[in-house]
């Protein structure tokens, strides 16, 4: 993905979640902010050389693998080897940040919230109430302004 | 030499497999009841669980930390869906 592309689709995930958070649609702007955090750490996995141990499973044409990316977004936070992955980069320095445990576990969890809103598992629209999707978009938000301080 | 690696891969797998499935679904069992459905899950997730809607976040937490505690432990990835229903 080229410069270009990359800041392209960030800002069209970030205007995404912003307008489906305001029209009421919690799952999906979450969904949204939760690739834009797929697509820094993708970024950042790659500027960094981020890569997998042998015989892992990647998906085509990406460099990890959802199921992967609680993962690598430890070893982009510590700058160390992380399950199946190979740490890289000068790991996440900014003040306040996420602790490492956090940063793996939200994206675990956001993860499964993008599932929820595209998948169709479960029979309820909306899971969460307004406040609890704050608080996901919130974690989003935090792994975002982590993992943008490795690009 | 790559072959005979990720076959040695393999093996080591599936012998911290045979550990870990039977301790990961024990502790399911524990957060959702021993009645709870626990099926298996799709190519994404190794199972799926029925959780009441009100309840969703709080059981996916401690879902994703099992998740996390059985990597650390045994060295593989086993994971579960809490699905939500009203």
């Amino acid at each position: 993905m080229t410069s270009e592309e990359f800041v392209a689709l960030a800002a069209r995930l970030e205007t995404a979640s912003t307008v489906l958070r305001h029209g009421g649609c919690l799952l999906q702007a979450i969904a949204r902010r939760y690739y834009l955090v797929y697509t820094i750490a993708c970024r950042a996995a790659e500027r960094h050389g981020v890569k997998f141990r042998r015989g892992a499973i990647t998906e085509d044409g990406w460099p990890v693998s959802h199921q992967s990316l609680p993962d690598v977004v430890r070893a982009l936070y510590t700058g160390m080897n992380s399950g199946p992955v190979f740490g890289g980069g000068p790991g996440v320095v900014r003040k306040g940040r996420l602790t490492d445990d956090a940063a793996s576990f939200y994206t675990d969890l956001l993860q499964k919230d993008r599932k929820y809103a595209d998948y169709g598992h479960g029979t309820v629209p909306e899971p969460y109430d307004a406040a609890k999707a704050d608080r996901h978009l919130e974690w989003a938000n935090h792994l975002i302004e982590d993992l943008q301080t490795l690009l | 030499m790559n072959v005979i690696l990720a076959l040695f891969d393999e093996v080591r797998k599936w012998r911290a497999m045979r550990v870990a499935r039977p301790y990961f679904l024990s502790q399911l069992a524990s957060i959702f009841g021993e009645e709870a459905e626990i099926t298996p899950g799709d190519y994404e997730f190794d199972y799926f669980v029925p959780v009441p809607v009100d309840q969703l976040e709080e059981l996916g937490m401690r879902v994703s930390r099992l998740t996390f505690e059985v990597q650390e432990r045994f060295g593989v990835y086993l994971s579960a869906l809490p699905i939500p229903y009203k």
